[in-house]
């Protein structure tokens, strides 16, 4: 069971350290969006690293539309994970949906991440008017899917039944997930689906977990209104706005972002 | 080359960059616009300036923009490169522009430069937008056929079940029937006498066919045994009625009138007595008819009495003429006190005796037309080449029943008891 989550989720596990972080990936890519962080942090912690099913190296044959219809299947990813590789107390890192994903997991399974530290999260990306804002309109996010399946439009047509059909010749689905951010474009939708039409907003008073916040300066996806409303209704966080922008600052700003997880992990003694 | 050409061939080709049959723009690694050329300013109505420092993504549609951060620019910055992107700019108007984008990341002396090539494609994305219509309208048909063919497997399924159920239904069903019809042979047997040997100068043939298939027994019943006296009994009878209940009371009746004959009871007391018992104790649901002969065979002699029976038939020998042997009596057990005679007929060598019950008489198409006493007296008459014996005039009964019945066949239980007297030559 164990070493079929470990495969099924891709997970790769280095570093040394007496402590564990945890870094999940936002919807769209993989893993490899840390590349540019872990190398500051695999001294002092034990690092681990996965994909959600239906992403990068996961085993697609283990997505199910039923199980992953919502952000409690992908929660259920990161407790599998630490469950096999006998988790508790550790830090979790989750850029964008990820973000709520860890807290999810966290108010199933108190006990399992000492701190949250969340990267460009968002608990609801539709504006909600009066009071709430999201930064996109409902229609808006249909245009993202529609532009998702106008660029999968040759994959999707030539790739996917290779992939779905030829299990005995792995070579093809290989050359496949070589190529960095591709999905299998059913699955992109509705992970897609799942992350912009959610809204967790009524999950925020359950989370005990103390956490910070990364916020943007300039983000189009979680806008800074986004930011400080989780700050708001967010027992325990602290908000750091950041001068990177847009919305990968782990890959556009990783200094920076190397930097405010390090004074957060020294502020709780962790580092 | 000399400077003053260098400079020259640089800036023409500024200009050839500048209005290239393409947009083309330059931008940094936080995605801000470091230069667009003219081709790109004047396709989204921008002028000058207007584009430097602003975010790359900001020229994309709201749903561009969330592609552009989750997927194009952490592709462009671990890749190095982006290709045949399909996106849609905004013009200053807020137009939508779809275009097609090529992205590359170089690095010269240290200095990273992000460039990218747009080429508008109206038409092109109209042609993708019917591909995708065409592609998703053959995903719901293959969807909408797998679940069909899903309900299909699914009804099936039940369907099989269902016949499996009926099946172990059906056997249980089978199980029970088997079960009733081995009881109801073991009663039959019980019934059916055992001819115990021959009784002296007679050949004894009987045929027995209940009418209810399914439960093997009816209301009809024959009997022949001896008595202290060195006679025997000829018994004929029929219950009103058929299947168990009716077997079970021809016990009764059959068993009850053994005793009294055992005990030395000539036929009409017997037959009186049995009735006053039958009548008062209402031992049956209806009543029996029966044809009760003792044979004497120092004489010849058959002592008897009928109650309501269908009168017996006697063939003789020596004329061919047939003798009925009628009624002395009512019907059994429907009223006490019921007065019943006895008959004593004397037989004579080859004479044959036939009892039986209605279901011979009444065999045919329809009551109007059914076979009755006559029919059977004509067919004992009928003249025959073959040698007689009780069961060759039994056959032969049985076989013209059948014929006249026909289609309908024999509705009613059939009992059919044939005595014949052997001759001279036969005893010897």
């Amino acid at each position: 069971m164990t070493e079929n989550i470990l495969a099924r989720n891709n997970v790769r596990v280095f570093g040394e350290g007496a402590r564990t972080i945890v870094f999940a990936h936002g919807f769209g890519c993989d893993q490899n969006m840390w590349r540019l962080v872990t190398g500051a942090f695999d001294k002092s912690f034990r690092i681990v690293l996965f994909d959600y099913v239906g992403a990068g190296k996961s085993d697609r044959r283990a997505y199910s539309p039923e199980r992953y219809g919502s952000l409690s299947g992908y929660a259920q990813d990161v407790r599998d994970i630490c469950a096999a590789l006998d988790l508790k107390d550790a830090i979790f890192v989750g850029h964008s949906v990820s973000g709520m994903i860890g807290a999810l997991a966290s108010i199933q399974e108190p006990g399992l991440f000492s701190d949250l530290i969340l990267v460009c999260p968002s608990p609801r990306y539709i504006n909600d008017p009066p009071d709430y804002v999201g930064g996109f309109e409902r229609a808006e996010i249909e245009g993202l899917l529609d532009m998702m399946e106008q660029n999968y439009l040759g994959w999707a047509s030539f790739l996917a039944p290779v992939v779905m059909k030829n299990a005995d010749r792995p070579e093809l689905a290989q050359e496949l997930e070589d190529s960095f951010c591709s999905t299998d474009p059913k699955t992109a939708r509705q992970f897609a689906e799942v992350t912009f039409f959610s809204d967790n907003r009524a999950d925020l008073p359950n989370i005990q977990t103390p956490s910070l916040i990364i916020q943007c300066s300039e983000d189009a996806i979680a806008p800074i209104d986004v930011g400080e409303y989780l700050f708001r209704h967010l027992a325990g966080s602290s908000l750091r706005v950041i001068e990177a922008t847009g919305h990968c600052p782990h890959l556009s700003h990783p200094e920076e972002t190397i930097g405010v997880i390090q004074d957060y992990l020294i502020a709780r003694n962790l580092l | 080359m000399s400077l003053d050409e260098k400079d020259r061939l640089e800036s023409g080709m500024n200009d050839l960059l500048n209005d290239a049959p393409c947009a083309f723009l330059t931008f940094s690694s936080e995605s801000l616009i470091e230069f667009a050329n003219a081709t790109l300013l004047s396709l989204l109505g921008y002028a000058g300036d207007e584009l430097r420092g602003r975010r790359l993504d900001s020229l994309l549609s709201p749903g561009g923009r969330v592609f552009y951060q989750t997927h194009l620019y952490p592709l462009l910055r671990m890749q190095g490169r982006l290709d045949e992107i399909s996106l849609s700019l905004l013009t200053k108007n807020g137009e939508d522009i779809p275009v097609l984008l090529n992205a590359l990341r170089s690095e010269k002396s240290g200095v990273v430069v992000y460039s990218g090539v747009l080429v508008p494609m109206r038409q092109r994305r109209r042609f993708e937008e019917e591909l995708i219509l065409a592609r998703r309208a053959a995903e719901e048909a293959t969807e909408g056929q797998r679940a069909a063919n899903f309900a299909l497997e699914e009804a099936r399924r039940v369907l099989q079940a269902q016949h499996q159920e009926l099946q172990t239904l059906n056997a249980v069903i089978q199980a029970r029937s088997e079960r009733e019809r081995n009881i109801a042979e073991r009663l039959q047997d019980a019934l059916r006498p055992a001819l115990h040997g021959p009784v002296p100068g007679l050949d004894l043939a009987y045929y027995y066919q209940p009418a209810l298939e399914e439960a093997g027994v009816g209301g009809d019943f024959f009997d022949v045994f001896p008595l202290d006296s060195g006679r025997y009994a000829l018994v004929v009878g029929d219950l009103a009625g058929k299947g168990l209940d009716a077997a079970a009371q021809t016990a009764t009746v059959r068993h009850m009138l053994r005793a009294l004959l055992y005990i030395g009871e000539e036929p009409a007391s017997a037959i009186v007595k049995l009735n006053d018992m039958l009548a008062g104790n209402a031992l049956l649901t209806g009543f029996a008819t029966l044809f009760v002969g003792v044979y004497d065979p120092q004489h010849f002699a058959v002592t008897y009495v009928s109650c309501g029976q269908e009168p017996g038939l006697l063939l003789r020998a020596d004329t061919g003429g047939v003798e009925s042997l009628m009624p002395t009596g009512p019907v059994l057990g429907a009223f006490a006190g019921s007065v019943f005679q006895q008959r004593c007929v004397l037989l004579e060598p080859e004479d044959v005796l036939c009892l039986f019950t209605d279901g011979l008489t009444e065999a045919g198409l329809e009551r109007s037309n059914m076979l009755g006493v006559e029919g059977i007296a004509n067919l004992l008459r009928e003249p025959t080449s073959e040698v007689q014996t009780a069961s060759s005039v039994a056959s032969r009964l049985i076989a013209g029943t059948e014929m006249f019945a026909t289609a309908a066949g024999i509705r009613d239980d059939v009992c059919l008891l044939v005595v014949r007297v052997q001759s001279k030559t036969d005893s010897d």
